[in-house]
């Protein structure tokens, strides 16, 4: 699972899903802005069949932030 | 207290060297709150009052609103707490443009008599403390931060005299955790850590301080006398002469607030705050929102959190709703600025860069991956053509009198060609030509070479005294001095 | 560690310090006229030079304007206006050797009121301390000014960038008005009386020290005998003010210092004209202390030509 998120996000912002770990954050990744955030908010929510709050969204970081929200609402992610 | 002063060149030594013989690291923390205390006391008095109000107002609703038990409790200590802050900032920043305003009106309706001004002063400051304390509440509310044990903790926060004045905007959710005792990578505890002075944070903050002051005081500071020149009365002017006016300004703008950016950070990194970039090259920004993640960063993300998510978030498919969203979040960033129409002028034309940007990117997605947007041509001319348009608004944030900044405007789209006496112009104001050509020579090299400051703080001790020294110098032979500040002073 | 990159800040400090003191200092070889300086270059026909000092309130006067009609009628004289930014009398003491070098024949010294401003008493009294407190800045100035005897914020030159440019100017080419080489001479715009008092408040004074003892008055008689001595022709002229200065010093201070410009005027026998309030409440200011550079503030130029005129002749 933890690799379907780097798939969504190397789609979302045109990187290299080798490029992706937890660590990458809107500093790390130059596509990351606030328009390609809520795509992203978007992808995941149907993929995962999830519906994310403000609070969540402005409470990320870091992948590692989006990772713990998507585990909050029960999307079990393995490595 | 400014930071440009012979003042805070003492004042900041000396609260290093208490903070080194102070142990003890509660009174260290206590010590650090009263000298910001006193740094605000310094220029803005009995008005220390309102900050005082502020700390104590924000801490108690905070922790009460993280006790709430019934979501109706917790959303009305909220709508308390926001309303407050807002409240208390629009009336001191804005009554006055508000009652101006309904004079307008008034006289356009022949209402009879004017609403007198209360003609109140601006507390220093209040912009800034005022959205350290909201995002404080706020992310409380959202359940995204643990309020502060400690009246001390948060009081530091909000008062840390480095950002105090002039920003950058400070978030709890990422000050706070630096300010605790860690037990591990990310975990804190509720007790306050010690201050340490580490040898390579002291040096890269007093690199990153002087090259901040050497921003602010070389370039800002002697570029302003021209760009004031062009725009006192800009009517008549040439075409050329209000675009050169208008770049001067928005280096004279960035150097000025970056610069102050720059030591404001660079004093926090001295004692171990790693604060945000505020500005990141936005003179290398390729469209309207890549501009907006490099100017006035802990503004507009701050803006982008707290307004313009809350706005679009429910309804981001609408394209009414992310225009408008975009429009009121941008129109309000510029009455940050100001309580003058201008600013309102500036913000709604990057609100429309924006919507028009964002609507086609949403529209024509495919366009961004495509291959002839990748070839370096292609971002060359995306700067160029970016900065030409944000340049553009930069007239509206400049010059209040409507009929200059039409004037001004309608010059830098509809060119007249006419070159005579822009070349007279250049021809007196030679300095300032030349300190334009060295900054932007030195910022496309400072460009290409990543974190400067954090290069520069690495080499060497001789090295490191040679740069230290040609800054300093650079800075006291071409110092402004109070002549033109305080110019009815004498002489 | 730290206290090695506390080392290398200090002895920065100190490098800047010297070099920056010593540099402040290097414009009055412009004066020299064999270096790069004043005449360097420009042939005056052996006619006799009439030099204005004083501070920028002086600068104003437009020496080209006279020059033409020095010319016109005959007169074998020539204008400089050496106003220079922040001159007190102690300050153009510095200057007074590469002043007499250059044998003018006539002195036109414009004084100003506020030059003799009064220092703040260096006693500390109990409502002196409570404005401390409620003022910080003052103290910290009045500190240092203890501390560093001469009085810090005088010694310091109110404008490093004009003294910097000023010099590299003279280097690199000499300067770009002859009859106006220390500052630059360009058109300034002329404020109303509103725009000033908004743009600049009302400015504020302690009152005016002009007793003999004053620093500044043993400096002026110095400087007047040296000159004296040097066969240099002394004419004083007192510095035009706007009317929001002339109403913020006390009547009994500008009486005084026109008393002890007329005691002067006597014992030096010199000519005194007294032009500081004469268009105080006229159109032709830039800011309270600058006449400005302009056609319709021509005024000040007017009667500096006339005194010219009358001092030549007699």
């Amino acid at each position: 699972m933890s690799k379907k998120l780097y798939e969504i996000m190397s789609r979302v912002f045109s990187v290299p899903i080798l490029e992706i770990n937890d660590q990458s954050s809107p500093e790390t990744i130059e596509r990351w802005d606030s328009f390609n955030g809520l795509v992203l908010v978007d992808e995941l929510e149907s993929t995962f069949n999830v519906k994310f709050t403000v609070s969540e969204i402005t409470d990320v970081q870091t992948t590692a932030d989006i990772k713990r929200h998507l585990r909050n609402h029960g999307v079990i992610l393995d490595d | 207290m400014l930071f440009n002063t012979l003042d805070f060149l003492i004042f900041f030594p000396l609260v290093l060297s208490f903070i080194v013989l102070i142990q003890n690291r509660k009174f260290q923390h206590i010590f650090i709150i009263i000298a910001s205390f006193f740094f605000l006391y310094y220029t803005n008095n009995y008005l220390i009052v309102l900050l005082l109000f502020t700390i104590l107002f924000h801490f108690y609703l905070g922790r009460e609103i993280a006790k709430s038990t019934t979501q109706k409790r917790k959303k009305s200590l909220f709508v308390i707490a926001v309303g407050g802050s807002l409240g208390l900032l629009g009336f001191f920043k804005y009554t006055d443009f508000a009652i101006a305003q309904f004079n307008v009106l008034g006289n356009y309706f022949d209402f009879g008599s004017q609403i007198p001004l209360l003609n109140l002063i601006l507390p220093i400051g209040i912009s800034f403390y005022m959205f350290h304390s909201l995002s404080y509440i706020i992310d409380i509310y959202r359940g995204n931060l643990q309020p502060c044990n400690s009246l001390r903790e948060y009081a530091f926060f909000v008062v840390f005299f480095p950002t105090l004045v002039a920003g950058p905007i400070l978030r709890a959710s990422q000050f706070l955790p630096q300010l605790r005792e860690k037990i591990e990578q990310s975990n804190t505890t509720h007790s306050l850590r010690q201050i340490l002075i580490t040898h390579p944070n002291l040096k890269f903050g007093i690199t990153l301080m002087t090259l901040g002051f050497f921003k602010k005081m070389f370039f800002s500071d002697n570029i302003a006398p021209f760009v004031n020149e062009i725009f006192l009365n800009p009517i008549g002017l040439e075409s050329y002469s209000v675009i050169l006016g208008t770049i001067a300004f928005v280096i004279q703008i960035y150097c000025d607030f970056s610069g102050y950016s720059d030591i404001a950070i660079g004093a926090a990194a001295t004692l171990g705050f790693k604060i945000p970039l505020n500005f990141n090259k936005p003179f290398f920004a390729s469209s309207p929102s890549d501009y907006w993640t490099r100017w006035h960063i802990s503004l507009s993300t701050w803006v982008r959190d707290y307004l313009y998510f809350p706005l679009v978030f429910k309804n981001r498919k609408s394209d009414l709703r992310i225009i408008s969203s975009l429009l009121i979040s941008m129109i309000l960033i510029g009455l940050w600025h100001g309580s003058a129409w201008n600013f309102v002028i500036w913000g709604g034309l990057h609100g429309i860069y924006l919507s028009i940007y964002t609507i086609i990117r949403k529209r024509f997605s495919f366009l961004e991956s495509h291959q002839i947007f990748q070839k370096n041509f292609s971002k060359f001319f995306s700067i160029i053509v970016t900065q030409y348009f944000i340049t553009f608004t930069f007239i509206a944030f400049r010059v209040r009198d409507l009929d200059h900044m039409f004037y001004s405007m309608k010059k830098y789209i509809f060119l007249d060609f006419s070159t005579m006496q822009t070349i007279e112009i250049i021809k007196s104001n030679e300095f300032a030509m030349i300190l334009i050509l060295l900054f932007i020579s030195l910022h496309i090299i400072s460009y290409k070479q990543g974190n400067l400051a954090e290069k520069i703080s690495k080499i060497n001790s001789g090295y490191w005294m040679l740069f230290l020294t040609t800054i300093f110098l650079l800075v006291a032979l071409f110092y402004v001095g109070t002549a033109q500040q305080f110019i009815y002073f004498k002489f | 560690m730290n206290l090695r990159i506390l080392f290398v800040v200090i002895a920065s400090i100190i490098v800047v310090s010297i070099i920056f003191s010593f540099s402040m200092d290097l414009y009055i070889k412009i004066y020299d006229s064999s270096w790069r300086g004043l005449l360097h270059g420009h042939d005056n026909n052996g006619k006799k030079k009439i030099f204005i000092i004083g501070s920028s309130s002086v600068y104003s006067i437009n020496a080209t304007q006279i020059n033409y009609h020095l010319t016109k009628e005959g007169k074998d004289y020539e204008v400089y206006d050496l106003a220079d930014m922040s001159d007190v009398p102690s300050k153009r003491l510095k200057s007074i050797e590469n002043i007499i070098a250059n044998k003018p024949a006539i002195i036109l010294y414009g004084i100003g009121m506020v030059d003799f401003e009064k220092k703040p008493s260096n006693e500390l009294t109990f409502v002196q301390s409570l404005n401390y407190i409620l003022d910080p800045h003052n103290f910290f100035v009045y500190i240092f000014d203890e501390l560093t005897e001469y009085g810090f914020q005088q010694q310091f030159p109110t404008s490093p960038r004009d003294r910097t440019l000023t010099l590299i100017k003279y280097v690199i080419r000499g300067p770009d008005y002859i009859y106006h080489p220390f500052i630059h001479y360009k058109n300034t715009p002329i404020n109303d009386y509103n725009t000033i008092l908004k743009m600049y408040g009302t400015p504020k004074f302690e009152g005016l020290d002009v007793s003999k003892n004053s620093k500044e008055s043993i400096t002026l008689e110095k400087i007047i005998s040296t000159f004296k001595a040097n066969n240099i022709k002394v004419v004083f002229f007192t510095n035009p003010y706007h009317r929001l200065v002339i109403d913020s010093i006390d009547d009994s201070d500008t009486q005084k210092f026109a008393s002890m410009l007329k005691n002067i005027s006597k014992e030096y026998e010199i000519d005194v004209f007294f032009l500081h309030d004469k268009y105080a409440d006229l159109n032709i200011w830039r800011d309270p202390f600058h006449v400005a550079i302009n056609p319709d503030a021509s005024i000040f130029t007017n009667d500096i030509q006339e005194i010219i005129f009358k001092e030549i002749e007699d």
